[in-house]
């Protein structure tokens, strides 16, 4: 028989004490959760009046903006840094901490600081700052990518106070959209160099908000620099970021009213949003493209032009952009986005025509070429552009098999050359000529493992950085489309686009349609919220 | 009694050096998972168009391009000094960034074991001791056990969560977490569904452990007498049955308890909760080596310290182990 437990003498008593120390546990245990958790800033929408409360899929990949080549994490830090110009409405250049500048020669740069701006901490911004951030910028040691794009600076100096001299080492176009970058952040150097501020760790701008706090990956918090240089900005006495990873968390936040305005990377989003009631959503397209990238470097069918044109004029843009992105996103050439950018009707090979693909095709001895096409599905664009992208060039007689992998994978594929086909996106930046770039595996760097370089493209881009008429500059840039597209290795698809919702009965927002995809909540200093 | 008392701290000291050790193999492990993923921290912070040179110059800034053995070695000794370095991401000590989140993900564990065992073990208990039961009850009963268990969080999770934005009059919303601490009915308010979401698993578990022991227990002899001796079903249940037929169940609690502990990723990623899990999962993503190292260390020194309690409770629930001992 088995031994029953009641038999035993004090088991009620025992029992009891068990029960009782894990009724106790828990509530020291909930107590204890009170006390760590009560230290987060409570991610909470503010019912209170004057709170733009903005969800974010992600947080910061680092708070150094000079160093950070993410978008979202450039929007982010755009609340607290500014640059000596930016990008304004249509994408043109603007003055922001330079009032002016004049050019005494072509291959010279003097700008006016605008007086009495100071950083958050009530320090005035001086030339020594702008000189010592390009400096830092400039340097190898900091491996900032806006090097890359400022080879043709000689050196920066301070003339005085509130005047900074860039000397170029020949005119360049692409100079003043360099300045525009993201990366070309104005830092407080004086703090910087005495090893009082960190930007690593810490936001310390000329911008309209200061990062009162920031839990990691869950949010932010920021108030109105209060030595702002802008009289009556910003107009609302909180921004909180909230990090919701989740596309339909997202929406749910912005339905419910827990966040007033948030930012999506999935074309889907504006039908998804149509029809809720308060909700206004932009799509939002600028400066970052689709691309396809056509590996002809690595031994194989894909070094063969005929067929890298099969593959370009097998793809029907506007079909991909009404199955795949909702109809969003514009057929593209290299490098649009920006005033300068080339003309896509006249570039032959992107246009779609199925019959000349399959000739090609044909021609190269490719007839039932196999190939695989790597994707990160982090982006749910480009796993529907994948899907859409096989069907397309199955029709015209070649053999797509899809390869998505993790975002790290990816990268490092990529970068390798161990791929075919690569669905990645590139940004054009502030000017045509930083697009252009990524078609130049000696001046990219990351392209010299699938990109094989054309010779008559490299010999125009010098031209193209130099020449700052802007008709002839035009032309240009339209021949050095027409030399890409012919060559067919790195394939602009369609422009990438991503939306921006707000809730108009809780936000006064304004938010363009043409921006910058580092800066999509560009005047968030002039919003108001209505309660 | 002092024989006793020196046996039991030998036993725990044994316990608590193998769970030593089972934490040192897997630091090691983590650490040379994190280092041996295809992109670094440089590659993901920079992005795919990075030169070369700009990454292996963040690198450098980073002291990543130290021996893979170099760099374990230094965090293994700052670990064992309960330093666990500092986010690559935002410089943040990784302690103070994961004691941040701590207390979500146990308030979390600690209420979704308390309702998961509210629920299951009445249910459990109930369903073992029916009398008679229908073979149509049975298949009920069965399949809704068997979906419990099978549909995952993130359905469930990802159901309620377009209900109550769909629905916003149900007076629960999403993509806000207040602290116990701030407002502690807000707090239930925003906590109350990711916890029955996390629950509806172990329960199920909890209900189908607990109903095949109770019917086993049911049938002893020991039982049948209680019952000749006209004991009530309560009683027999209380004294006789449930004593006996908890052990097994004790360990799904355990277990439960130990896995949540370590951060319910799913569910804080759909419900947008601060807890561990959804760090995890962003510092996996951007490569914050620190962060997830830390994380799975405690994750699975949590576990270990749970499963040590759960053994300490078989022997207050059954004597017999504390005299075999």
């Amino acid at each position: 028989m088995t031994e029953s437990l009641a038999s035993s003498r004090r088991p009620r008593s025992r029992t009891r004490l068990a029960l009782a120390g894990v009724v106790l546990c828990i509530g020291v245990g909930l107590v204890g959760a009170s006390a760590s958790s009560g230290a987060l800033q409570g991610n909470q929408a503010s019912a209170a009046k004057g709170t733009i409360v903005w969800a974010v899929p992600g947080d910061v990949s680092g708070t150094d903006p000079e160093n950070n080549g993410q978008d979202l994490s450039q929007s982010i830090l755009a609340l607290t840094y500014q640059h000596l110009v930016t990008l304004g409405d249509g994408l043109h250049i603007s003055p922001e901490l330079a009032e002016s500048w004049t050019q005494p020669d072509a291959a010279t740069y003097v700008f006016h600081l605008r007086p009495n701006v100071r950083f958050s901490n009530g320090r005035l911004l001086e030339a020594a700052d702008v000189v010592g951030s390009f400096d830092r910028i400039l340097s190898k040691a900091e491996g900032s990518y806006l090097a890359g794009r400022l080879t043709s600076v000689k050196n920066v100096t301070a003339l005085n106070k509130s005047t900074v001299q860039f000397k170029l080492s020949a005119p360049s176009a692409a100079f003043l959209p360099a300045l525009a970058d993201p990366a070309a952040a104005i830092l407080p150097m004086k703090e910087l160099n005495a090893g009082t501020f960190d930007p690593n760790k810490q936001l310390l701008g000329t911008g309209p908000f200061v990062a009162q706090s920031h839990q990691l990956n869950a949010s932010w918090t920021f108030v109105p620099n209060r030595h702002y240089w802008v009289s009556g900005e910003p107009k609302v006495s909180k921004v909180q970021i909230n990090v919701i990873p989740d596309e339909s968390t997202e929406i749910a936040a912005l339905r419910g009213g827990t966040a007033n305005v948030a930012i999506f990377q999935s074309a889907d989003v504006s039908k998804l949003l149509a029809g809720v009631p308060s909700v206004k959503s932009v799509v939002q397209s600028g400066t970052e493209q689709w691309i396809l990238v056509v590996n002809d470097v690595s031994p194989g069918p894909l070094t063969n032009v005929l067929l890298r044109r099969a593959i370009n004029q097998g793809l029907s843009r506007k079909a991909i952009a009404s199955v795949a992105l909702s109809g969003l996103g514009k057929p593209v050439g290299p490098a649009s986005g920006t005033p300068a950018s080339c003309s896509v009707s006249a570039l032959k090979y992107s246009q779609f025509n199925a019959a000349a693909a399959q000739a090609n095709v044909q021609a190269a001895g490719a007839t039932g070429v196999k190939i695989t096409l790597q994707y990160s599905p982090i982006y749910p664009d480009a796993v529907s552009m994948a899907q859409v992208i096989q069907s397309q060039l199955a029709n015209v007689g070649i053999a797509v098999t899809l390869d998505p992998l993790s975002p790290g994978e990816f990268g490092n594929n990529f970068v390798g050359g161990n791929f075919d086909l690569s669905i990645v996106f590139y940004g054009t930046g502030t000017d045509p000529y930083f697009g252009l770039i990524n078609w130049n595996p000696a001046l990219a760097g990351y392209t010299a493992k699938f990109n094989a370089p054309v010779a008559a493209f490299n010999a125009l881009l010098p031209k193209i950085a130099s020449t700052t008429n802007a008709t002839k500059r035009k032309s240009l840039i339209q021949q050095a489309c027409m030399l890409i597209d012919a060559d067919s290795a790195q394939l602009p698809v369609l422009s990438k686009v991503q939306t921006i919702a707000y809730r108009t009965d809780l936000l006064n927002a304004k938010v363009l349609s043409a921006e910058d995809a580092s800066n999509p909540m560009r005047g968030i200093e002039t919003w108001t919220t209505t309660k | 009694m002092a024989k006793l008392l020196v046996s039991a701290i030998g036993r725990l000291c044994a316990r608590a050096l193998t769970g030593l050790g089972t934490l040192a193999v897997v630091a090691v492990i983590v650490f040379l998972t994190m280092h041996g993923l295809a992109g670094s921290f440089a590659q993901i912070y920079l992005g795919p168009t990075a030169t070369p040179s700009s990454v292996h110059a963040l690198e450098v800034h980073y002291g990543l391009t130290a021996s893979v053995w170099t760099q374990l070695g230094r965090w293994l000794i700052g670990i064992v000094h309960l330093h666990f370095g500092v986010s690559l991401v935002s410089g943040q000590a990784v302690g103070a960034i994961l004691g941040k989140r701590l207390g979500v993900t146990i308030e979390l564990a600690l209420l979704a074991t308390a309702v998961a065992v509210a629920g299951g073990v009445p249910i459990g208990c109930a369903v073992g001791m029916a009398e008679t039961t229908t073979r149509r009850r049975e298949d009920v009963l069965r399949g809704f056990s068997a979906m419990s268990v099978s549909v995952p969080d993130f359905v469930i999770g990802s159901g309620i969560v377009y209900l109550i934005s769909r629905f916003p009059a149900l007076g629960f919303r999403v993509g806000s977490y207040t602290p116990v601490s701030e407002d502690p009915l807000r707090n239930l308010r925003d906590v109350i569904l990711p916890v029955i979401t996390l629950a509806v698993f172990p329960a199920a578990l909890i209900v189908r452990t607990l109903r095949d022991s109770v019917r086993t227990v049911k049938s002893e002899q020991y039982v049948v007498a209680a019952m000749v001796r006209g004991e009530t079903t309560a009683q027999i249940v209380r004294r006789h049955i449930l004593r006996n037929a908890l052990l097994p169940t004790i360990t799904v609690i355990a277990t439960s308890f130990g896995y949540l502990l370590g951060g319910a990723v799913i569910v804080e990623t759909v419900f947008d909760l601060p807890g561990m899990g959804q760090e995890l999962i962003s510092a996996i993503s951007n490569r914050d080596y620190n962060v997830v190292q830390a994380e799975v260390v405690i994750g699975a020194g949590a576990f270990i310290a749970v499963n040590m309690l759960s053994e300490w409770l078989y022997s207050v629930v059954d004597p017999r182990l504390r005299r075999r001992a």
